[in-house]
């Protein structure tokens, strides 16, 4: 357990069964977290990174209890989540909350405002009363830059970045340690994306709220985050402060994502240093390293041992033989 | 003769609540192997213009202008007609591969339909069409994959194959709406490089649509950037990106969080610039410049409409105050 840490995960594993393909063939199986560790101290704000596929969703519904592990643990407040009764992992939730990324489809369209925000709290604090149950409304709009009186409309009548301050004021309403976003702003425009950003900037501020961030988008990641984990495969490959990784990657994927994103500085360049396409998910039993296949720099010790995430400079930590 | 001409493109949608302008007056001209870009961000009118050029507008719609594709005019054209150049000399690439694309048939019968259609090709002949231009765009084991149906394809596959079938009949202009919104950083690098491949090898023209400025500054030669419905701003991308006149356009860039170490990591935490308030309803647009309520450099005379003013060469903003604030 790291010192201080809200959040610690420690070896986690989900593993999913696919239906069978044929009578007598063992059930597929499908590794999608392979053993994920990191901490995260309270008051910071940790991005994970990744395409589709790589675990983190997975990897947000696991620090949720959403769902429970093939193996290893969950640890919040020092607690392991998967060690608790329900009713005590029922009280638990009080300390950490989600926003979805589809604000559209989040919020139930049949319920006001008030009640959509309300939610948490009445499961989770049944005994507030009706004054402090709306004081705790009213508190949550006006934290995310709405009105109070918008308790009483209906989410149609919003436009999507208001949507997602809803779903932001919803998870602030229990006032929990942890808020797990899961791609918060790649369903908003340009314009609508800073100002969510910002909000939740002065909410962490105001409110000293720990911040866990999935995306896709490395800009975002680095503008909120202090520190990054790149995920290949359901696992980490490179972790560090997020502004020295992306100023200097170690890992060839960080490299190759970050090559990747377009820029007008990369208009003149005739052809990138292409990684080739993602095949089938990474045999467990493989010795090798999972990204040997599609790594410009991959050598015959590649496919025997597979590198694991070591520190390769001040705060950096990178899977790769030769970072 | 210019390959493509769009002059004072309106389209009008009817609606229960009466007709609601949503294109007003967009022009832009393009030849064999330039590559425009249409910027802006949901519902400023990037996607109709689009539908537009392909004569896919929805029934409920209304168009005044002209499109003039090497002299005809395609807003005249009927759709008999319309059906004989879309897919041969006119071709689309949509946002969403998945629902684009029929579930029902291999993608190897999709490709190859285009070329019997327009080319009056015999399956086998096309199908043997099909399997080049599938390996062309870099779909692995193409050979195989003919008879494979969409869902067995991942989305940058599918994608691939939405490529393909627009190329089949090496059309003149190509449409991509948002062509890698949906994909994956590393896939859409290689999609972008393949398009760009294409334009240069083939001689097409390209109209990219998308809300990404760094798709825009890496592909294209000349960007439109849309706000409302109007074009705000257009010129070289270069010039545009090295200096941006009209204030939508500056708060767009401002807006995009960048790598450039202004982020939390780097100490503070820095907030990104907003453009604050929403975008006009369509249904009841503010009088004047339709950004103006949004604007910070707006005053009075921006209740009136604005005018297209010339920043450079062939680089215009539509603004009152165009170099009257620094």
């Amino acid at each position: 357990m790291t010192e201080g840490a809200l959040l610690t995960v420690t070896g986690l594993a989900r593993r999913f069964t696919m239906p069978r393909r044929h009578l007598l063939a063992p059930a597929p199986v499908v590794h999608a977290l392979n053993g994920v560790d990191f901490a995260i101290p309270r008051g910071s704000s940790f991005g994970i990174v990744g395409e589709s596929g790589c675990g983190k969703s997975t990897l947000a519904r696991l620090v949720m209890a959403l769902d429970r592990p093939s193996a290893g643990s969950v640890a919040l407040l020092g607690r392991d989540l998967f060690g608790l009764g329900s009713g005590e992992l029922m009280a638990m939730r009080r300390h950490f909350q989600i926003v979805f990324q589809d604000p559209f489809g989040s919020l139930d369209p049949r319920f006001k405002v008030g009640r959509v925000i309300a939610e948490p709290l009445d499961a989770l604090e049944p005994h507030a009363t009706r004054a402090e149950r709306r004081e705790r409304v009213v508190q949550s709009l006006v934290d995310v830059g709405l009105k109070p009186d918008d308790s009483d409309k209906y989410p149609h009548e919003f436009s999507g970045g208001q949507r997602q301050r809803i779903a932001i004021a919803r998870a602030l309403i229990v006032r929990p340690d942890l808020i797990v976003a899961d791609e918060p702003v790649s369903a908003l425009d340009v314009s609508v994306q800073a100002q969510v950003l910002n909000l939740m900037l002065d909410l962490q501020e105001r409110h000293g709220v720990t911040y866990m961030l999935i995306s896709h988008d490395l800009a975002v990641v680095e503008h909120v985050t202090d520190t990054i984990a790149v995920m290949y495969l359901g696992r980490i490959v490179e972790q560090g402060p997020a502004a020295q990784v992306f100023a200097r990657p170690l890992h060839p994927y960080t490299l190759a994502l970050l090559d990747a994103v377009p820029s007008i500085e990369r208009r003149h360049r005739t052809r990138r240093q292409r990684i080739p396409e993602l095949g089938a998910s990474h045999d467990p039993g493989d010795p090798g390293c999972p990204f040997r296949a599609r790594c410009p720099r991959a050598e015959a010790r590649c496919a025997d041992e597979r590198p694991l995430l070591r520190p390769v400079a001040e705060g950096q930590l990178a899977a790769c033989h030769f970072a | 003769m210019t390959l493509l001409a769009v002059e004072g493109l309106n389209v009008t949608l009817a609606t229960d609540a009466g007709p609601v302008a949503v294109v007003h007056d967009v022009g832009f001209t393009l030849d064999r192997r330039e590559t425009l870009g249409i910027v802006g961000e949901s519902g400023c009118g990037k996607t109709m213009t689009a539908l537009a050029l392909m004569g896919l507008l929805p029934e409920a719609a209304r168009t005044a202008g002209r499109i003039l594709f090497d002299g005809e005019d395609l807003l005249a054209a009927d759709e008999a007609r319309l059906c004989s150049l879309r897919g041969d000399r006119l071709a689309m690439i949509f946002q969403e591969p998945t629902t684009a694309l029929n579930p029902v048939h291999t993608v190897g019968h999709q490709v190859a339909e285009v070329l019997m259609l327009h080319r009056d090709m015999a399956e086998t002949a096309a199908l043997a069409e099909a399997r080049r231009l599938l390996d062309m765009v870099g779909l692995p084991r193409a050979a195989e994959r003919l008879a494979a149906y969409p869902h067995q394809l991942s989305g940058g596959q599918r994608q691939r194959v939405m490529i393909a079938m627009a190329l089949a009949c090496k059309p003149d202009i190509l449409v991509a709406d948002e062509p890698t919104t949906a994909l994956d950083v590393t896939v859409q690098a290689q999609i972008l490089d393949l398009i760009g491949e294409l334009v240069r090898e083939l001689g097409m023209a390209l109209v990219l649509i998308t809300h990404d400025l760094g798709v825009v500054g890496q592909v294209t030669d000349r960007v439109a950037v849309m706000y409302a419905g109007r074009v705000v701003e257009s010129g070289p991308t270069e010039a545009i990106f090295a200096k941006r006149a009209h204030p939508y356009t500056q708060g767009l860039f401002k807006a995009r969080p960048s790598h450039a170490g202004q982020g939390r990591a780097a100490g503070t935490a820095a907030r990104l610039a907003t453009i604050p308030g929403l975008v006009p309803d369509p249904r009841s647009p503010p009088p004047g410049c339709a950004f103006a309520p949004r604007c910070p450099h707006a005053i009075e005379i921006c209740r009136r409409p604005p005018p297209l003013v010339a920043i450079g060469e062939s680089h215009d903003a539509l603004c009152h105050r165009v170099g009257e604030w620094t």
